[in-house]
């Protein structure tokens, strides 16, 4: 058995074990799904949502609906393409939420909690605006865009793995994700970023 | 599949400061083991309260409540309309009647 293929087996077996052990109402277990699945959803909810405080609530919510129905959880899956499937579900309901939300109530992220005091602000003005250009640009996609750059880019899933998530063709998967790469590219060069 | 894309590398990067705070985790974990040993089996109404809250923004009591108010104004309104008064059917009732008499003359002539 190869390297890869030695690190994939144990990775299933390692999530079999976690999903057994959730089933068996094992508290620690909890601890386990939040360190190892909880940033990983956070970044791809970020991305798809384009806001921290949605995508955190999305998160959440992602990892109590998974909670709940985990006596239904049978393994057809892998434990992380089904906890992205709750999360895209629950994603897209939420951008159905944002459109009606009132800005006027959203908490943004404040300058001081971005730039540090002890630094240049001119510098770090510009350091910020460098860091998140690639970020801001999958923001300006449409969120079906969005998902698949997220899940392909990101999170490095396969096509394959992206189908099942979001439940279409792997051709479907792949034309989206080339308009959407044509898209950003697009969007980067308007920009002046290769 | 790792890609090797510089986008990936890119993307990554810049999403690297995006993540839970110890004390998030920490937060989050024990409210999910909380969630673990509580029962599984969702109630009707929890089920009910689920869907609804997926798709809105406003509580399920607000809008019960709202949709009860709303059915009860609809209903107050549509029933004023048909209701009639004891005098008001006595003169349809006399002027129906007026009506048959002279149906009944004019078919004599």
């Amino acid at each position: 058995m190869d390297l890869a293929a030695e690190i994939r087996s144990d990775t299933m077996k390692a999530e079999e074990n976690l999903v057994k052990r959730l089933q068996a109402k094992d508290q620690m277990a909890a601890n386990t799904l939040v360190e190892q699945y909880a940033n990983r959803l956070l970044g791809v909810a970020t991305l798809v949502l384009g806001d921290r405080h949605l995508a955190e609530d999305a998160v959440q919510d992602t990892l109590f609906q998974a909670i709940t129905h985990i006596q239904q959880f049978r393994g057809d899956s892998s434990l992380y393409s089904w906890l992205y499937t709750i999360l895209i579900r629950i994603c897209r309901a939420r951008q159905r939420k944002k459109f009606w939300k009132l800005p006027l109530f959203r908490k943004e992220e404040s300058w001081d909690q971005l730039v540090d005091p002890n630094e240049d602000v001119i510098e770090q003005t510009v350091k910020l605006d460098r860091q998140q250009h690639v970020r801001q640009a999958v923001g300006a996609l449409s969120p079906h865009y969005r998902e698949v750059i997220a899940l392909f880019y990101f999170e490095e899933l396969s096509l394959e793995e992206i189908g099942r998530i979001i439940m279409k063709p792997v051709g479907t998967i792949k034309s989206t994700l080339h308009r959407a790469r044509k898209k950003l590219a697009e969007i980067l060069a308007e920009e002046g970023m290769e | 599949m790792k890609h090797t894309d510089s986008l990936s590398k890119r993307l990554q990067q810049e999403m690297k400061d995006v993540v839970f705070s110890d004390i998030q985790r920490a937060e989050l974990a024990t409210r999910l083991s909380r969630k673990l040993v509580e029962s599984n089996s969702a109630t009707f109404t929890q089920r009910i309260a689920a869907i609804w809250n997926g798709y809105t923004e406003i509580p399920l009591t607000a809008g019960v409540v709202g949709v009860g108010v709303i059915s009860f104004i609809l209903i107050s309104a549509v029933t004023n309309l048909l209701v009639i008064d004891q005098s008001t059917a006595l003169l349809l009732l006399q002027s129906s009647q007026g009506m048959t008499d002279l149906r009944q003359g004019v078919s004599l002539l």
